[in-house]
């Protein structure tokens, strides 16, 4: 889904080489060889279980497509009866895997001294796109709760590739698309569908790079393979030397 | 004498509450449907921003009991995107008071266990509730970003008081009589220190079975069953 932003192209590059990939837009677009692009879109909800049908996995990258949603009750409904409809669909058609990216920035209004790891409460502004990615992030749970699905959320760090990230600018959230990308890739491995336990078949887990004096306390697994620490820049800044 | 605007006044609820809140409040009647009882009401669509911004103007407190249950679409605009627009007009004009209504969250879950009491709401993926649930969740950021006193009362089976005996009557859980809303709605309007701006509520008037009870509303609200329901269905016994 919206395989168009800066998320989801690093995702598409991901991903395909070994999967079959179709991609969810709204407007005509080129994907890579071999991907099937499909016409559609979150907020009309007959275009979606063609989009998913025969799929193994769903990934629904919260980024908003080619043609957004007009105005913010339009994107606030993109976000939340959206996702409902995807999952909906996803879930009619027996789809097993589903990945949502979430964000980091649920947490931004903690102290700058506290740790933050999954256990953490999340705080979104009242409104805004944290507050509708949040929201999203509850209806895939949901259904999680209610369905024989897998559902993962990946709460992204400030997507920026390495070399574009700035020391004037430092965020202990900073996050490369590529590595997101592999990260999205892992989650894909997981199927806890057969698993009647909900608790088991949700999981929630923070995505970004390692900086020196990490704010948030990644989960070593998920940062396995992950190219690009920004290191050049917290060093610019005399951290991390 | 407080002033108090009601959303969706000419539903289900609605006419069946206001009068009990009428004598101590100064309400202002609001539906997209006129009032089934001929009583004052505006014309207001909670999905419309401008018409409830303009509803909330002057007002000490809101009181929303506007739903749309099951439509896959409408029960978005109305129970979530309707919060929202809700949310934004009390900050605009300052109200530090608001009271949503919505459909117990627990019941799925709990309903083989006894004495459940403020555990975390389950809304699942039925419109009715997750959209509520979600409404929900923008007010309680709202209330807690600018200190809005917010109180959700959540039940089901809302009806008439029994008025006589009865021999026989099923009472699925968080059955509430109108009158216990009544009291709950006054009490939500006047507590003070609403512990972190945001407060849900399990309410029940009927506690015999023993299932779900209503300590937490008891215990911030001092909210107390008025008529306990049970009453009147006892089993003739010789």
């Amino acid at each position: 889904m919206s395989s168009q932003s800066v998320l989801g192209r690093a995702v598409t590059h991901e991903l395909a080489s070994d999967h079959e990939l179709r991609l969810l837009e709204t407007e005509p677009i080129e994907g890579p060889p071999g991907s099937q692009v499909m016409i559609g879109d979150l907020l009309q909800a007959g275009t979606l279980p063609a989009a998913v049908a025969g799929v193994e996995a769903v990934i629904h990258t919260a980024e908003l497509p080619l043609t957004p949603p007009a105005d913010d009750a339009a994107k606030l409904d993109w976000y939340t009866r959206g996702t409902y409809d995807l999952m909906m669909a996803a879930v009619e058609a027996g789809v097993k895997r589903f990945i949502y990216c979430g964000t980091l920035h649920l947490f931004d209004t903690y102290p700058e001294d506290t740790y933050i790891t999954e256990y953490h409460e999340p705080f979104p502004p009242p409104c805004g796109e944290r507050m509708w990615r949040y929201l999203g992030e509850i209806t895939v749970r949901e259904f999680v709760r209610d369905h024989a699905i897998t559902g993962t959320s990946l709460r992204l760090g400030t997507l920026v590739a390495e070399d574009e990230a700035s020391s004037d600018a430092l965020d202990h959230s900073w996050l490369d698309p590529r590595d997101a990308a592999r990260a999205v890739g892992a989650a894909l491995a997981r199927d806890s569908s057969d698993i009647h336990n909900w608790v088991r078949r949700w999981q929630i887990h923070h995505v970004c790079a390692k900086p020196p004096n990490p704010r948030f306390l990644i989960q070593p697994e998920i940062q396995q393979g992950f190219e690009h620490t920004f290191a050049a820049a917290w060093a610019a800044r005399g951290v991390g030397e | 004498m407080k002033r108090v605007v009601v959303f969706g006044a000419s539903g289900h609820i609605g006419p069946f509450i206001t009068p009990g809140l009428a004598q101590q409040y100064e309400l202002t009647l609001t539906d997209v449907a006129p009032h089934p009882d001929g009583h004052d009401s505006d014309i207001v669509d909670i999905r419309d921003y401008d018409a409830v911004q303009r509803a909330c103007q002057g007002q000490d407190a809101v009181l929303n009991l506007g739903v749309v249950r099951h439509d896959p679409v409408l029960s978005w605009e109305v129970n979530t995107r309707g919060v929202e627009n809700i949310s934004r007009s009390v900050v605009e004009h300052g109200i530090k008071r608001v009271l949503h209504t919505g459909p117990q969250m627990v019941r799925l879950w709990f309903d083989h266990q006894f004495r459940v009491d403020d555990v975390p709401l389950m809304p699942g993926t039925a419109h009715y509730n997750l959209t509520k649930f979600l409404g929900m969740e923008i007010a309680r950021a709202y209330a807690r970003e600018y200190g809005i006193d917010t109180v959700w009362f959540l039940f089901n089976e809302l009806g008439p008081k029994p008025q006589e005996q009865q021999e026989e009557g099923v009472h699925p859980p968080f059955t509430l009589v109108w009158e216990d809303l009544v009291s709950a709605c006054r009490l939500a309007l006047e507590v003070q220190d609403l512990p972190d701006h945001f407060q849900w509520f399990n309410l029940n008037s009927y506690l015999e079975h023993g299932k779900y009870p209503v300590h937490k509303a008891r215990r911030i609200l001092g909210y107390e069953v008025g008529e306990h329901v049970e009453r009147y269905f006892r089993r003739p016994v010789d």
